[in-house]
């Protein structure tokens, strides 16, 4: 258990620079989630981390010792793959204890016929044994221990590339995109799963990941990249309700932010026809994006409240709540609002003619033509910090 | 009753359907099962008869023998004597071939920029004409002219006359023989190589086998064990048809010391004009091959297939 510290970490292939001076601090059992677009480079940095590629410039740490010298098998951390790369040949029970048996028998100890000669040898893998039973029946894959790995379905093999990490206890699990392999269904069951291994082996986990609902579900942070760079990290809700950039903003929630082009006057942002009263730090006359989460618009404005004038196009119903699909009477731009039942049902006669919808200035995320954020609203009555 | 009937009516016109189908299925399939017959078939099946009879290429005339060209072919010295030379040949070619192959394709593998020009070099024994090559292959081996015994002799190592000698003989023919199937054989490693995962290499790295013993002996070998197989077996296909060498350079002498199966088949079919015997000599060299093709079908196959 340890906590990992990068220090300006650069990378590049040829001429892409697939990091660009990344600095980082993972907490000592953290579960931080690296999450970004294909090509961003989150990939490198686990790659990085465990020693398969060498830096170009920077540091790693782990538990305050520099390991950038070090081997991948000497740095202590196990890594959990995409494609779970099992070795196809070996049984489940050979694929967990292959890191023990290469920790504790030397090369002759190793080798296929006269390593049997060796009683150290038998004493050790009597070990080993006992020790990729105790995983096994954490992960309750005892009666899978003969199998080969093509015989397993992709949670099974899941788990024992979970094993073949858990049983050398690694100071820093590295997981790289480990569920898009499964189906919708598994991978919800298997979040909840990792999540509670975290918990219980209360070590250091790096997780990398393209799908922001498993960032945003399993983290306790996230660090969100785009580039080569970290645009932002922090805590799942910090990203939701107080994205520094617009990148975070787009690429975290689901349905996706709303994004309506405004102009900064004096008195707040002119959206079309609407004057929405939220102060800037940008200058008067600035173009600017309005991001308007789905719950942050509604079907009833209060007497005074902003709103936009939009028609419905599309109701998406998911059963308990249903994503209303609207376009902008002025622009055509397109809107998405989060509504329950009750209020569809309450406002559905009314919706096949252009209505109102209510904004939430309060709610309202800034930003500048550059993508940065320039409301000047404190997010932070709105943070709502998971009680740990 | 009348449900009964037409019950009846509907299973005679559904069996009616399927008539049509399977005839319409077996019109399909006639022509590559006649050309299967014409071609493949049928000569086996001529080659078994004349193996039978005491026919002479050009004669008139001829009777069954029964099994007698079986009885006399394994009481035969020279049949015998061929029998055991080839095993020889195939014993040192196959190891040989295949060890050597892997090791230049793993070599040749690394290299990034120069892997074409190495494939190609290697590869060049392959495209060349074995008879052409066995021709310079006698010369280079000359016992007074060629330059491996200049060479030899410059070294203080003496002469060999490896084709007049009949301990070497054979072990000469068989350096030809690998030389020319390294190639080949580097090429399908290099494309077993290729298939395997980089995160395999990756896990080996993270568990600790990271030496280049353990990733061979982990990671290369096991996932080359398809790929192996098929190199083995068709190698050793390869090398127990050994013939154009034989026939260019030592004609099985010394002493019928490089006598292999082909050539004396060869000779006894096509010297002697003999095409009974020559044909029970097919016959047993199909079964060798057969028997090396089922032992790849039915046993190894299973057990390098993950």
């Amino acid at each position: 258990m340890s906590h990992l510290e990068l220090t300006g970490l650069s990378k590049s292939f040829g001429t892409t620079k697939v990091l660009n001076d990344v600095s980082l601090s993972v907490r000592n059992g953290e579960f931080l989630t690296l999450v970004g677009a294909s090509g961003c480079g989150k990939s490198t940095i686990l790659r990085v981390i465990a020693g398969l590629e060498p830096q170009d410039s920077g540091t790693v740490q782990i538990g305050g010792r520099g390991v950038d010298h070090l081997r991948p098998k000497q740095r202590n951390v196990a890594m959990v793959f995409q494609s779970y790369a099992l070795y196809p040949h070996m049984s489940v029970a050979e694929n967990i204890s292959m890191p023990l048996v290469m920790q504790r028998l030397n090369l002759a100890e190793r080798l296929p016929l006269i390593g049997r000669l060796s009683a150290n040898r038998r004493r050790v893998m009597t070990e080993i044994a006992a020790e990729v039973d105790a995983v096994a029946k954490q992960l309750q894959i005892e009666a899978l221990l003969t199998r080969k790995p093509a015989q397993l379905s992709g949670g099974q093999r899941q788990r024992v590339a979970l094993g073949r990490s858990m049983v050398r206890h690694p100071d820093v699990f590295l997981m790289d995109e480990p569920l898009s392999n499964l189906d919708a269904k598994l991978r919800v069951h298997m979040r909840a799963e990792l999540t509670d291994l975290h918990r219980r082996l209360g070590v250091t986990f790096i997780y990398v990941t393209h799908d922001q609902v498993e960032a945003m579900t399993m983290s306790d942070r996230v660090a969100l990249m785009d580039e080569g760079r970290i645009v932002q990290l922090g805590t799942p809700s910090d990203l939701y309700h107080n994205p520094s950039d617009l990148r975070v903003a787009r690429f975290i929630g689901s349905p996706q932010i709303n994004i309506v082009s405004g102009t900064t006057t004096a008195q707040g942002i002119l959206v079309g026809e609407a004057l929405l009263p939220i102060a800037v730090s940008s200058p008067a006359g600035q173009v600017v994006s309005v991001g308007l989460r789905p719950e942050a618009l509604s079907l009833d404005p209060v007497v005074g409240q902003p709103n936009l004038a939009a028609r419905l196009t599309r109701v998406e119903n998911l059963g308990a709540e249903l994503f209303l699909h609207f376009a902008l009477q002025e622009s055509g731009a397109p809107l998405v609002l989060r509504a329950t039942l009750q209020d569809y049902e309450r406002h559905k006669a009314r919706l096949n003619a252009p209505v109102a919808l209510g904004v939430e200035c309060a709610r309202a995320l800034v930003f500048d033509a550059a993508g940065h954020r320039v409301d000047q609203a404190s997010r932070a009555a709105l943070r709502l910090e998971v009680p740990a | 009753m009348t449900v009964a009937l037409k019950i009846g009516r509907v299973s005679a016109s559904r069996n009616a359907q399927l008539r049509a189908e399977a005839a319409a299925g077996y019109a399909f399939v006639t022509p590559a099962l006649i050309l299967i017959m014409v071609l493949l078939i049928a000569p086996i099946v001529v080659v078994l008869l004349l193996s039978l009879t005491d026919y002479q290429l050009g004669a008139l005339e001829w009777s069954w023998v029964g099994l007698a060209n079986y009885s006399d072919m394994l009481g035969d010295r020279i049949f015998l004597r061929s029998l055991s030379n080839t095993f020889i040949y195939v014993a040192i070619v196959v190891p040989g071939s295949v060890v050597l192959g892997l090791v230049v394709a793993i070599l040749v593998q690394e290299r990034t920029k120069s892997k074409a020009i190495y494939q190609t070099i290697f590869f060049l024994p392959v495209t060349t004409t074995l008879i052409a090559m066995s021709v310079v292959w006698h010369f280079l081996l000359n016992p007074s002219l060629g330059p491996i015994t200049s060479l030899t002799r410059a070294l203080g190592l003496g002469e060999f006359d490896v084709f007049g000698d009949p301990d070497l003989v054979l072990v000469g023919l068989a350096v030809i023989g690998i030389w020319q199937l390294v190639g080949f054989n580097m090429i399908l490693f290099l494309a077993g190589l290729t298939a395997i995962p980089r995160d395999l290499y990756d896990a080996a790295d993270i568990d600790g086998a990271d030496g280049a013993w353990d990733r061979f002996a982990r990671v290369t070998w096991p996932m080359l064990g398809p790929t192996t197989l098929f190199v083995v077996v068709t190698t050793t296909i390869t090398a127990f048809r050994v013939f154009d060498t034989v026939a260019v350079i030592t004609r099985g002498n010394p002493q019928g010391r490089s006598d292999v199966l082909l050539y004396t088949l060869y000779k006894v079919g096509f010297q002697d004009f003999n095409m009974g015997p020559a044909s029970a000599m097919t016959i047993a060299f199909l079964v060798f091959v057969l028997v090396i093709a089922l032992a790849q079908a039915f046993f190894i196959d299973r057990r390098t297939h993950y």
